[in-house]
């Protein structure tokens, strides 16, 4: 998907990336979508936190998936192999008991 | 740690949004400026900007755009019937915090201050940020879960609801005071990320220590006065728990707000969820290593983004959007090498699961559909063997494969005939079964060519695998053939007649999408998306000579599996994690259960009750008592034991019961 997505959507946030830093695309999914910029080396639950932030959502409600693994807190981008342009799936915290 | 702000880093450092850049500009601007600050709280900084603005417009006197936060806890002291009370968890001392929990701490603030806590600490006058972050806080948030959990219709817009819940407050807040501040979320993101620097950061504690010796902290009359409430440091309820697998990368993490789900009649959430299967899988004592490396555990996210309706539920001209964005989930696993693929599904508040039982049966070519001609059979057969299974012979006329499970290896099913189904019918009922009417074309064609090579084997699997299907999504048909009893644990004699028709699982080749639902739902539609799924991975993943085209691969079988029942309206996600431990624990008498057809309802069957309880509470001492077990875990860890002590003494005190 990324494949598809992120030449023009890199060339949107302008990649300007250097060798420590990647533009990452996080997307709801309801289909928007949220770019940031994050050092390589930057704990990843700070960009939850800021994309909670962003959407108003309460941190501990959302959960990041890149490449269907969750994104821990401590994890880094270099953790995850991820690449400039790479995309960062939001989904909503799931509850169940019944119904 | 006063060099680390600069301008620059944090620009590279911060996070920006593509689309806000003069927002971000100004932003920065400001930012600096606060930046000049003593660089102890890089985070308050985000809220501080707000909170100037606030402060500029109801206390002008104060130092707003130049004030560190230290001014601004002041000033809002001063004041307190107007602080957020966000702001005082912000600076709350939690012990074990670190640079991780300072941003956490942040960001949660703005759902967890609701307008009471203001009165409460305002009635104080408290100036003590502590107090009112670890007094207020909590109630809070134990009521914001309460909430979420309750009896709200769906996952999605309890969270949104959750959070408007703590949000509505500050908001208003905010635009009461914020005269110059244009806007708030995107500016508190930009100077949240502005400083990720961990070299600036001090400790919590070291910073608590500085400010306690800065005079002009002292200088604040309210400080004088703590409450005594301040002093019991709350610790965040995003702070994690702890992180499973303990050795190596963590595949989930379970926080301090999770262990709240495991109170009685609370719902799981997603969290424990995959920690549960997780612990499951490598429960040493439970799960053969053979069996585990034949397993495959999807998250309980994968299916919510399969069925995304908006991605469009199926396929158009061979795309699938939901697929595409599922596809990269397999990158590092061949699921076609697997023998189970593990599925949680959360829909509507409800925990089930799904069991993909041998996905590459679907590499077989599918059997011709209506206009089989009977000599075309055997050719077909043959590519499909050549292509998927070489090594797979017939043993024909074997009586009864499943009774004899002992001596088939279980990871590749490979045996193709059996007894199957379909020597029911032709012994003994084709010919008064009513339902065969509906698709009398259709079983035509198999009875002729069934009676074309009456003595050759090789077609059957592909009859009964048309038949077994049939009878699988048309189960309301098969009633008929259930009045008699058949109950018993051998199926397979011809004289007795299955209610749904038996199959089994363990000597067919086919797929067999296994539905699990604590509330003995049925949810065809998640078949179908497992079917379609299986055969978009495999046009994915595998080699092309491997892969028939997509209309050529075989049909799965989709069966509801009979399964013990939640005995209250909280339980499935645990009954869940039970269905799969006692699934792969002992995959053949599961396995071989599901495969018989169950008694309709209202109809009396102790044989098969009594093998419903044998099957699904075989490894009971250890299911039901899973969910006890973590809640003792997680009070474990909570009352300072680490982690590891805590699972150890969970484990084993598993393995006694």
């Amino acid at each position: 998907m990324s494949d598809a997505g992120s030449p023009s959507n890199a060339a949107e946030v302008k990649p300007k990336a250097d060798d420590n830093t990647l533009n990452i695309k996080i997307r709801a999914t309801d289909g928007s979508e949220v770019f940031f910029k994050i050092k390589k080396t930057t704990k990843l639950n700070k960009l939850k936190n800021a994309y909670a932030d962003r959407v108003g959502q309460d941190p501990g409600a959302i959960r990041l998936l890149f490449d269907g693994q969750r994104i821990l807190d401590n994890a880094t981008a270099d953790d995850l192999d991820m690449e400039d342009g790479d995309v960062v799936d939001v989904l909503l915290e799931q509850v169940g008991g019944s119904c | 740690m006063s060099t680390l702000d600069p301008k620059g880093a944090r620009k590279t450092l911060g996070i920006e949004y593509g689309a806000a850049k003069e927002r971000a500009e100004e932003e920065d601007r400001r930012h600096t400026q606060l930046r000049k600050r003593p660089p102890e709280v890089d985070v308050f900084e985000v809220q501080s900007s707000e909170d100037e603005h606030k402060h500029t417009k109801r206390s002008p006197g104060f130092p707003s755009a130049s004030g560190s936060t230290r001014d601004l806890t002041t000033s809002r002291s001063a004041s307190p019937q107007k602080k957020p009370p966000g702001q005082y968890r912000l600076i709350s001392p939690s012990p074990e915090a670190d640079d991780e929990e300072d941003i956490e701490q942040f960001s949660s603030p703005p759902e967890a201050g609701p307008s009471k806590a203001q009165k409460v600490s305002a009635s104080r006058e408290l100036s003590q940020f502590k107090v009112a972050s670890s007094g207020e806080r909590r109630p809070k948030t134990k009521q914001a879960m309460k909430k979420k959990d309750g009896s709200v219709p769906e996952p999605a817009p309890i969270a949104r609801r959750g959070s408007e819940e703590y949000h509505e407050p500050l908001p208003a807040d905010r635009r009461k005071v914020k005269g110059k501040a244009p806007a708030d979320e995107p500016k508190q993101t930009k100077l949240e990320f502005s400083s990720p620097f961990t070299a600036r950061r001090s400790t919590r504690a070291t910073r608590l220590q500085e400010r306690v010796n800065d005079p002009s902290d002292s200088d604040e009359p309210l400080e004088t006065e703590p409450p005594p409430r301040a002093k019991t440091p709350r610790p965040d309820r995003n702070e994690v728990l702890f992180g499973w697998p303990l050795e190596g990368r963590s595949d989930v993490q379970v926080t301090k707000g999770d262990k709240y789900r495991l109170d009685e009649g609370d719902f799981l959430n997603d969290n424990f969820l995959d920690f549960g299967l997780r612990f499951t899988l490598h429960d040493d004592s439970a799960i053969p290593p053979e069996v585990r490396d034949k397993v495959h555990m999807f998250n309980s996210f994968f299916y919510d983004k399969l069925s995304k309706k908006d991605k469009g539920s199926k396929p158009v001209d061979g795309e699938w959007p939901a697929y595409d964005s599922v596809k990269k989930w397999t990158k590092m696993a061949n699921i076609f090498d697997k023998d189970y693929v593990i599925v949680p599904i959360n829909e509507s508040l409800h925990w089930f699961l799904a069991v993909i039982f041998n996905p590459r049966g679907i590499l077989k070519k599918r059997d011709p559909p209506l206009e089989s001609e009977p000599a075309e059979v055997p050719r077909r057969r043959a590519t499909r063997r050549s292509v998927i299974r070489p090594g797979d012979s017939d043993t024909t006329g074997q009586q009864s494969p499943s009774k004899s499970p002992d001596h088939q290896p279980l990871s590749p099913p490979k045996h193709v005939d059996s007894e199957d189904p379909l020597d029911v019918i032709d012994d003994q009922s084709y010919e008064d079964h009513g339902e065969i009417e509906k698709v009398s074309s259709q079983v035509d064609k198999m009875t002729i060519s069934r009676k074309g090579t009456p003595d050759n084997p090789s077609p059957q699997p592909i009859k009964s695998f048309t038949l077994e299907s049939f009878y699988a999504q048309d189960r309301p048909a098969s009633t008929k053939a259930d009045t008699e009893q058949a109950g018993s644990p051998a199926p397979k004699g011809p004289a007795k007649k299955p209610r749904r028709e038996d199959c089994d699982l363990l000597a067919g080749d086919k797929t067999y999408i296994l539905l699990l639902d604590s509330l003995g739902g049925t949810h065809k539609a998640v078949g179908n998306n497992l079917k379609r799924w299986l055969q978009f991975e495999a046009r994915d993943k595998l080699p092309q000579s491997e892969v028939p085209d997509v209309e050529d691969m075989s049909d799965s079988v989709y069966l509801d599996a009979k399964v013990i029942e939640q005995p209250n309206s909280s339980d499935c996600g645990v009954f869940l994690i039970h269905y799969v431990r006692c699934l792969l624990s002992d995959p053949r008498s599961v396995l071989q259960f599901i495969g018989k057809g169950p008694p309709h309802r209202n109809e009396e069957d102790p044989a098969y009750t009594a093998e419903l309880d044998a099957v699904w509470r075989s490894v009971a001492p250890k299911g039901p008592q899973k969910k006890r077990r973590k809640q003792s875990e997680a009070a474990r860890a909570d009352s300072g034991m680490t982690v590891d002590q805590a699972i150890n003494i969970d484990s084993d005190s598993g393995g006694e019961h």
